[in-house]
This record gives C-alpha cells, sequence and structure tokens, in this order.
C-alpha cells in the first residue's frame, strides 16, 4: 500500500512552502555566522557544546549496546580465548627475556663504542602528537597532527604508533604538521628485510613503497637474497652524525629497527629483482596519537 | 504497543542519524557514498511538507557538525537541499516514482562530493581538482541502487499523512 501526496492547488500553500524555506535559509545563515565566528575568534562554540551536551548521552548508550550485543559473541570464543591467552602468557614470557637481553646487548655496545672511540648518533627525541585532521578524500595519503616546528619536528621525520610505522613528516608549520602516511604511493622508505636471527648488516636492504591500506611494496631487493613470506621488516634508518654535511640527508635522520610490517608475498621479476608484498603493521585507519622521532640537533 | 507519528517518526529519524553518525565516524571512505538520512528527510520533506522536514534536517545537520569537529556548517547547509528539493517536487511528483527518488539522492550525493572537495581547496587540504577522479563513487552507485530497490519500503515505513491520497498497488 502506498499514497499518492495531494497535489496543493491553492496559491497560499506555495507560499506558505517558500516561507518555511525562506525562515530554515534565514536560520541557518544565523547559526553559520556564529559558527563562522566563534571558528575565526577561537572561542567556545555554544550551539556545538548544546548539542555535544545532549547528543553524547544517547551516543554512548547506543555505542554500549552495540558493544554489548558485539560482546555476547564472544561468549561461544571462549575456548579458543582460553587457549589464546594460555599462549600468549608463554610468549609474553619469551618476550620478557628477550628483552633483557637485548638490554644487556645494548650496553654492551655502548661500552665497546666508547673504548674504541666510535661517535654515537645522533640521539632522536619522541615528539607525541594527535591527528587532529584527515584531509578530505585522501584519508589514506595523509593526515594533520598538532605537534610542529615548535615542538623540534622536521620535515622527513619518521611517525610511529605503539604497532609501527605510520609514515613520515612532509610538512612542518609552527604548531601542526603533515604526515604522509604508508599507504600512500608516493611513500617511500629505506628498509631492512631478512631472518630474525641474521645480523642486522646482512640482512636485504630495499626501498619500501606504499600501494593501499593493506599492502606495501619492498622494492629493489636482489633476487636471491634469503629472504622469505612471514620475516619481517624494519626501517633501515639514515643515522647522520655530528658534522655530517650531506645537505640531501640533513633533515633525514630516522632511526633503525623500526617495525614496519610482515613479508606476506614474494615474486620474482624478469629484471632478475625479487618483488616482495608487505602486510603494513599500523592500520592507518586507526590512527589516534602517534610519536614523532626528531633528531636532536646541535643548534 | 502503538506508537503515534510523531514519536516513530522522531524514532526513524534519530535511527538514521546515528547511523549517518556511526559511518562518519568508523568508516569515513564510505560517508560520502552512504546518507540514510538524507533519505529520510527527502521522504519527509516530500510526504509531510517542509515545516517538518526542515526541522529534522536542521536539527540533524547540528548534531553532525557538532560531533565532526570539523566540517562547522557543512550538514547544517547541506540537508537543507532535500528539504527545498522535497518542497518542490512535492506538488509535481508522485512518492512512488523510485527512479525521481534515486536520481535525487544521486545527484545530492554527487553535489555533496563536490561541495566537499571545494571546501577542501579552500581550506588548502589539497591543492588539485584531479582529486575528484580519485574519489570512491563505488558507494554513491552501491546507495543508490540499495535506494531503488528499498524506495517503495521506506516510503511505507512512514507513517502516513494525514489528507494524503491513498493508491493500492
Amino acid at each position: 500500500m502506498e499514497f499518492r501526496q495531494a497535489r496543493p492547488h491553492k496559491p497560499d500553500q506555495r507560499r506558505q512552502t517558500r516561507i518555511w524555506l525562506v525562515r530554515f535559509a534565514l536560520i541557518a545563515g544565523f547559526i553559520a555566522i556564529i559558527k563562522l565566528f566563534t571558528a575565526v575568534t577561537g572561542r567556545p562554540n555554544p550551539i556545538d557544546n548544546a548539542m555535544m551536551a545532549v547528543g553524547t548521552p544517547v551516543v554512548n548508550v547506543v555505542r554500549r549496546i552495540g558493544e554489548g550485543i558485539g560482546g555476547l559473541v564472544h561468549v561461544f570464543r571462549l575456548p579458543s580465548l582460553l587457549k589464546e591467552n594460555g599462549e600468549l602468557q608463554s610468549e609474553n614470557e619469551l618476550l620478557k627475556r628477550q628483552l633483557a637481553e637485548s638490554l644487556h646487548y645494548q650496553n654492551e655496545v655502548a661500552e665497546l663504542e666508547k673504548q674504541l672511540g666510535i661517535k654515537p648518533a645522533r640521539n632522536f627525541k619522541l615528539v607525541h602528537a594527535s591527528v587532529t585532521s584527515r584531509p578530505f578524500d585522501l584519508w589514506l595519503e595523509s593526515a594533520m597532527v598538532n605537534a610542529g616546528s615548535r615542538d623540534g619536528v622536521a620535515v622527513g621525520d619518521l611517525v610511529v604508533n605503539s604497532v609501527g610505522v605510520v609514515g613520515k613528516v612532509t610538512d612542518v608549520r609552527r604548531t601542526s604538521s603533515r604526515i604522509q602516511l604508508i599507504s600512500s604511493p608516493e611513500f617511500r622508505l629505506g628498509a631492512i628485510a631478512g631472518a630474525q636471527d641474521a645480523v642486522l648488516e646482512s640482512r636485504a636492504e630495499g626501498v619500501v613503497r606504499g600501494i593501499d591500506q593493506r599492502s606495501m611494496e619492498l622494492l629493489y631487493v636482489k633476487a636471491g637474497t634469503p629472504v622469505e613470506v612471514g620475516q619481517k621488516v624494519y626501517t633501515r634508518g639514515n643515522l647522520s652524525y655530528e658534522g655530517f654535511q650531506n645537505l640531501s640527508l640533513q633533515n633525514e635522520n630516522r632511526p633503525r629497527g623500526i617495525f614496519i610490517g610482515t613479508i606476506s608475498e614474494k615474486r620474482v621479476e624478469q629484471s632478475s629483482r625479487l618483488e616482495l608484498v608487505l602486510e603494513p603493521a599500523a592500520d592507518v585507519n586507526r590512527l589516534g596519537s602517534v610519536t614523532i622521532y626528531t633528531s636532536e640537533r646541535s643548534e | 504497543m502503538k506508537l503515534t507519528e510523531p514519536i516513530r517518526l522522531a524514532l526513524i529519524g534519530i535511527f538514521a542519524l546515528l547511523l549517518q553518525l556511526t559511518l562518519m565516524l568508523k568508516l569515513p571512505e564510505w560517508r560520502v557514498g552512504f546518507d540514510l538520512f538524507l533519505v529520510y528527510i527527502l521522504i519527509l520533506t516530500t510526504t509531510r511538507g517542509p515545516a517538518m522536514g526542515g526541522s529534522y534536517a536542521m536539527l540533524g545537520g547540528l548534531f553532525l557538525d557538532a560531533f565532526s569537529g570539523q566540517h562547522l556548517v557543512f550538514h547544517l547547509l547541506f540537508y537543507l537541499l532535500p528539504v527545498g528539493i522535497g518542497s518542490l517536487v512535492r506538488s509535481h511528483m508522485l512518492i512512488e516514482f523510485k527512479s525521481l527518488g534515486t536520481l535525487t539522492v544521486g545527484g545530492l550525493l554527487l553535489f555533496k562530493v563536490l561541495a566537499e572537495l571545494a571546501s577542501a581547496l579552500l581550506l588548502g587540504h589539497i591543492d588539485s581538482l584531479s582529486y575528484i577522479l580519485r574519489v570512491n563513487y563505488l558507494s554513491i552507485i552501491i546507495f543508490c541502487g540499495l535506494v531503488y530497490v528499498c524506495w517503495p519500503a521506506l516510503v511505507r515505513l512512514m507513517p502516513h499523512a494525514q489528507g494524503a491520497q491513498r493508491h493500492g498497488y
């Protein structure tokens, strides 16, 4: 059963429609002026505040209901979750032991560097920032963060989150910066791939290129290099030392050994180079807060 | 329990609005193509007139703008368009014309893409109009297809307006 709208024949009905449209346009214009004024002057917006106050409880209730319904599904996964929990606990113990060992080796390396008179690489300062906006239609390419030159951020700095590399800084303003994300086809970063037990220097080096949010590519790896599917890929790093004069790299100091992703596919190209597809560790759709590795510059 | 007309309309509106907010915050790449609240406003205005459609459109627009943080007044102004179009076609179209309804929704979604691109250019988020080629048009096509299929059901979902001529088929 459907219905057909009664055709308004009377001219006063059309006039009434026009009056309503003009009223709404005027109210919308008035609200737009208020919101523009508050946005320009930086004052708190009373309209948004009122909407948030009214809407937040409703949104929270709906979200909790959704989470509750979603949580019921986990009851059916209880046996597998218990098994997974046991595996994670044993993995946690192993990781704790490996961390203690790596700290021991780190101290040993620092001691050896000191004895041999090797100048240490520049240290990195960690700047924590929040993603403030994602430009329209460049969702998978860039993001804006609320840290800029005032915080020591420079073009080329590496951006990571708790999982792995997220991108690098391409544009710096005083209080904000633009990040080029790993999912951008323009993204390039030096990387090292290879067996976890191999010495870092003997691993395969290449350049990581973004494809989309689920895949990246490791380029320029020679065919026959001992890399396999499932192995992890880390940043190669451009560690410049004090007094380093190469201007092209001066602003691209990045730490070595930051996790980028895992090799998911291996192909041999005709030009006798390996084509490796990576699954990135970081999810660019879930960027809340990030950390920027800025080099401590000697001014 | 039989719900009265205003309560039923409000519940449908709140559902459409919350669904749109969820899409905007959780699946932003689908936020342009999928807009259930737009369809709701269009049908509401066509069946109930500009006063009710406009009130819901303004409240919904203000709500989405408050939660997005970046759009300022974009949704407030955008949702007035289906009110205008719905009011204009009200006296000329039959609500069961699903092709016309789908074309109107498709046109409004394309306008939404262009308006967001223009504002992004003005704000300096993008520097070239060539980004229009990268917009995910698939979501718009899928949504228009859904609207075409579900249009009669969506119209039936609304409580019948007083004074409307009913036509069974």
